[in-house]
């Protein structure tokens, strides 16, 4: 036949569209990872925009919880000063924690509770804590999608050839927080 | 997922080509039954249709929006519903829909829009004012699951198609005896006008059909991507049992939108269920609540909620354990203030997976028997196995996380209640004694030790390299 010349044309071809392919998945995962971690960032700075608020808010009620109050400000630039996913993990979850306490605290001054201002700011730090959860959450599993596609064959033959380099998952807890005993449900 | 979306879109080029056909079809109908010159009704209908094809698809939001009576809706007047929305679009990895609002006190919510780029969300002031955080967003996840897979496109096609021609046909039906007679005569003219008659009763029946095709598997599969995106199904269920619970029926909902509310608004007008196009809602929520990865109702959850879950589902009361701390009441409460099950041993061995329900894979490793989860990647041993691995076969035992990959791909760490797989009494988190570092869940009966993805091979491997 006339077209049989072509065969040994065509495997070749087909062989680096299907290359292609699997580079561009791997890079379309990578993208899709740093979106993640775009959205987490959005979220953090937010929250980092709410805070000062929140403090102005409170201060003339709390008085007398000064610590508590310093201590979400000194979280607060902590979280700002770090870089990198696993510290900046650390410093949110502290941060966190001073947050946490400090509307722990709140609860025992019903004037501020009935403040519309107080209530308005917590439902958006309630809120921005939800979507950093949530931002972690498809952050982590876009990192797995990726860092799947990393060690599966084939496609991660073209990984270690192109260099693609696994990314780190962002965790809620760090060691530190789990080597204490706590009671988990 | 991808071969939804694809199974959309190709389905939604169908119903179009469809719809202009029946419409043509209608045309020519009249045509040959009413003889008008040049062929004119044919013309009118393929412009109709075409029209109504390119309205449908730009405009078909805004359609839908106004014959529901939806308003927009600004971040001031109800920040916890847009937070809420932004919330699941981050989670759903969408862009933010627009949020519109219907006035009326029975709680409904249907999502439209041509592409997630372009989509909106309604729900009723009832909606709002009805729910708990929790549930609201099980439902804003159930109405992006729908965007996300591209039901809005289709849904809101048939909704502007189908409904225009349950309309024309409406309209036709009323003007059909007054016809005079055509070119044709005699027999064949009653042939045609038997084939027009033909046509315009099919046309509300085939829409019939299309709007039944269109929900049952689509809502299932939102649910169970809703339980994915919240990682709370129990939210979801219970939104589900109070929507299902309202008595009131939606004014603004009609024939036409119906099929697009999260549940039918139409549900109490009667007639047979056959016609009804939303799977049982029954069956919607025992689906939800068979997700039991986290356990019924309120499990710890990752993301965070501003209220107590309030409504929660069952029915057995949460006691305070003795060995906890006593938590302050913390609004931006995750895990801390939520109660876990009290001991409520089963009768027989259910061989359950504490943590996602899947039945355990009985295996032996160093000649010690042990069960894992092929799902979620945890291993369930015995103490006495457990102690023996640890002190002869460490590295056989951290093979173990091998065996029993983690396949759901979830963190699983501080997620749901755990019960134990052979009592059923609820586990006790605990470190191990052999390595403090490391917190199990430890059946109180003695039966054995629960290992979370990973753990084991953490625990061994500690024990190979030393302390």
């Amino acid at each position: 036949m006339p077209w049989t010349w072509l065969i040994p044309l065509a495997i070749p071809v087909l062989l680096v569209l299907w290359f292609v392919g699997i580079y561009n998945s791997l890079v379309r995962r990578r993208v899709q990872v740093q979106n993640a971690w775009a959205q987490i960032d959005v979220q953090l700075k937010r929250r980092y925009d709410l805070i000062p608020n929140l403090i102005e808010t409170v201060k003339g009620y709390m008085a007398h919880e000064r610590t508590v109050l310093e201590n979400v400000t000194k979280a607060r630039q902590q979280a700002i000063d770090v870089s990198g996913v696993a510290d900046q993990a650390q410093a949110e979850n502290i941060l966190t924690g001073a947050l946490r306490q400090l509307f722990a605290v709140a609860e025992n001054y019903p004037d501020l509770k009935a403040n519309q201002n107080f209530l308005q700011l917590q439902e958006e730090l309630t809120s921005t804590e939800n979507k950093i959860a949530f931002a972690r959450q498809f952050y982590n599993d876009a990192v797995q999608d990726y860092n799947t596609g990393l060690q599966v064959f084939p496609s991660s033959l073209v990984a270690s050839m192109f260099g693609f380099r696994s990314k780190p998952f962002f965790e809620l807890e760090d060691a530190a927080q789990r080597e204490a005993p706590q009671v988990r449900f | 997922m991808q071969r939804h979306i694809q199974s959309n879109k190709r389905w939604s080029v169908v119903l179009v080509l469809l719809c202009m056909g029946l419409l043509v079809a209608f045309g020519w109908a009249l045509d040959l039954y009413y003889g008008f010159p040049y062929h004119v009704s044919i013309l009118i209908a393929l412009g109709v249709a075409i029209v109504l094809a390119v309205t449908g698809y730009f405009g078909g939001d805004d359609v839908v929006l106004s014959l529901s009576r939806a308003r927009p809706l600004s971040h001031d007047e109800n920040p916890r519903l847009d937070n809420v929305v932004e919330e699941m679009a981050i989670a759903a990895g969408l862009p933010k829909p627009r949020v519109f609002v219907i006035e009326d006190p029975s709680p409904n919510a249907f999502a439209t829009g041509r592409n997630p780029r372009e989509a909106t969300i309604a729900v009723t002031t009832g909606l709002l004012t009805k729910l708990n955080r929790d549930e609201l967003q099980g439902v804003i996840a159930h109405e992006l699951a729908h965007v996300r897979n591209y039901d809005t496109l289709f849904m809101t096609l048939i909704a502007v198609m189908v409904g225009t021609i349950a309309l024309l046909s409406d309209a036709i039906w009323r003007t059909r005896w007054r016809g005079r007679g055509g070119r044709v005569g005699g027999q064949a003219q009653a042939l045609l006008m038997l084939v027009a008659l033909v046509l315009i009763l099919l046309s509300p029946i085939a829409a019939k059909l299309i709007q039944l095709a269109a929900s049952r598997r689509r809502e299932y599969l939102a649910d169970a991507s809703a339980a994915l995106i919240t990682r709370y199904p129990a939210g979801l269920a219970s939104a589900l049992q109070k929507i299902a619970a309202d008595p009131a029926d939606l004014v603004s909902a009609n024939r036409a939108t119906q099929h697009m509310y999260i549940v039918n608004p139409l549900r109490h007008e009667g007639g047979s269920s056959l016609w009804s196009t939303h799977p049982p809602i029954e069956e919607r929520i025992a689906r939800l609540r068979r997700m039991a990865y986290l356990g019924e109702g309120e499990g710890a959850r990752g993301p965070l909620t501003a209220e107590p879950p309030s409504a929660a589902p069952p029915a057995a009361t949460p006691t305070p354990l003795s060995d906890v701390p006593a938590t302050p009441p913390l609004p931006l409460t995750a895990a801390a203030a939520l109660p876990m099950t009290p001991p409520a041993p089963k009768t027989a061995d259910t061989n359950a997976c504490p943590r996602c329900q899947e039945p355990l894979a009985k295996g032996r490793t160093a000649g010690q028997e042990v069960r894992g989860c092929r799902a979620c990647g945890g291993i369930f041993l015995g103490e006495a196995a457990l102690a023996d691995l640890l002190a002869r076969a460490p590295k056989r035992l951290a093979d173990l996380d091998r065996r029993y990959p983690n396949r759901l791909g979830m963190d699983w760490q501080n997620l749901g209640d755990k019960t134990c797989p052979v009592c059923g009494t609820a586990l006790r988190a605990q470190p191990l004694p052999q390595h403090p570092r490391t917190i199990v869940d430890r059946c109180p009966h003695g039966h054995g030790v629960w290992f979370d993805d990973q753990e084991v091979a953490r625990v061994a491997d500690a024990r190979v390299s030393g302390p």
